[in-house]
């Protein structure tokens, strides 16, 4: 009988085998699991350096404005494929003029799409949040003193039971590649608010800061 | 120490989900399906089509609005939502909050407050903190608020609210609401009764019962709309 009889080697093969299934799950892609990248990203940090530039100006950020509801279509607005669990989506298009600190009189219009699949109750008979993001876009000035400041918002949007109202209550984030004029490359974040009323009229309110170049 | 009402309510409404979980998985209320939701928006989209243009009006001009107040919550329990309404929890769990206290606002200047706030006890959602207290979690909630004035002219901002109401693990477990507001202009009076606006609202309740209040936002003294 030879010292090393195949039968022997099985359970080392097994684990072997078992032992390259599993390794690339360390942080390679194609294992058994999926890779989940959330956390590695939530937690990530940013170490600061002696070499670091220093933060831009920052400047307090307040956007006031009144509109109305202009629309309304099924799917994502920027028409990406929706995430909702059975696929519904619908999409909010608003548009208005508003003043701001910063922004100056402005022309505003913002989409926000909204999963209609997960939706939660208030408590209240008619009263429900779902989850929403989107895109708002400020613009003011002409030819060539032409700029828009974008931000994009996201955060629960719901059903007002005691005054059958839509409620957004947000958080911005300025968008500085898609801003343009004396926003480009812009920086800064805050809270957002958009209600729509029954008839579509509709108000924005946003208080933050914005870091310009 | 008052334990902190909300962390009681959830508890009370673990029991009950437990007692009827079998009710609900056989089809009890239910949080609003997309048919239920679309339909609301699709509502509103109709609205928007068939609504003729705003006649033309005095209006104000959209100000800031800045709100900040203190008070407590009325030691009571109410279980149900505040209005009356139906509860659509998924398990039928509402608990109503009450508070009350003093403010200064933006145009109101200086008032009396008070506030009831349903709370959704069936569909919360951990914050991911754990602790002895119970950890950290998240309700939906709906509510109303309302600013009165004093003396013989005494007018009423009423103002509605929705939004996440949560319990802090890294706050003794004290209780904080954030809600979108918008003013309800059916429900105020006086000088108030043709305004509008909308914004953030934060309430803030410790475990004494000492409660603060917080806003920002837009407002129209009187509104096109």
């Amino acid at each position: 009988m030879s010292r090393h009889h195949p039968a022997r080697l099985i359970p080392f093969l097994m684990m072997a085998g078992l032992s390259l299934v599993l390794l690339p799950n360390s942080g390679c892609h194609g294992g058994v699991f999926p890779e989940v990248t959330v956390t590695a990203t939530l937690t990530a940090t940013v170490v600061p350096t002696a070499t670091a530039s220093p933060l831009a100006t920052s400047r307090s950020l307040e956007l006031r404005g009144s509109g109305t509801q202009t629309g309304m279509h099924s799917g994502t607005c920027s028409g990406q494929t929706c995430g909702g669990t059975s696929g519904g989506c619908d999409c909010l298009l608003f548009s208005g003029n508003l003043i701001s600190t910063v922004v100056g009189n402005s022309t505003w219009s913002a989409n926000v799409t909204i999963n209609t699949d997960d939706c939660t109750s208030t408590g209240t008979s008619g009263g429900f949040c779902c989850n929403g993001d989107g895109v708002l876009n400020s613009a003011g000035g002409n030819g060539a003193s032409a700029s828009v400041l974008s931000i994009a918002i996201i955060g629960p949007i719901c059903m007002d039971p005691e005054a059958t109202v839509m409620s957004l209550e947000a958080n911005f984030s300025v968008l500085g590649a898609m801003s343009s004029g004396r926003f480009a490359n812009a920086a800064g974040t805050g809270q957002f608010n958009i209600y729509s009323d029954s008839s579509g009229n509709a108000y924005l309110a946003a208080l933050g800061e914005v870091s310009l170049p | 120490m008052k334990t902190a009402p909300i962390r009681t309510a959830i508890a009370l409404g673990l029991f009950a989900f437990a007692t009827i979980a079998t009710d609900a998985m056989a089809g009890g209320p239910a949080s609003p399906d997309p048919a239920t939701v679309r339909a609301a928006l699709e509502h509103r989209s109709s609205s928007i089509k068939a609504r003729a243009q705003p006649a033309a009006a005095a209006t104000s001009a959209l100000t800031q609005f800045s709100l900040r107040g203190n008070g407590a919550e009325v030691p009571n329990s109410i279980t149900g939502t505040c209005s009356g309404a139906p509860c659509s929890a998924s398990g039928g769990d509402c608990e109503c909050l009450t508070y009350q206290g003093t403010l200064n606002a933006s145009t109101v200047g200086n008032a009396t407050w008070n506030a009831s706030v349903t709370v959704n006890l069936d569909d919360c959602v951990n914050t991911g903190t754990e602790d002895p207290g119970g950890g950290g979690f998240c309700c939906f909630s709906d509510g109303t608020l309302q600013a009165m004035g004093s003396g013989g002219s005494a007018s009423t901002l009423a103002m509605s609210l929705t939004g996440p109401i949560c319990n802090d693990p890294n706050a003794d477990d004290n209780t904080s609401l954030q809600g979108g507001f918008i003013i309800v202009t059916s429900d105020s009076t006086g000088k108030y009764a043709h305004s509008a606006g909308t914004g953030q609202l934060n309430l803030f309740e410790a475990t004494d019962a000492t409660t603060y209040l917080s806003g920002n936002g837009v407002f129209q003294l009187t509104s096109p709309f």
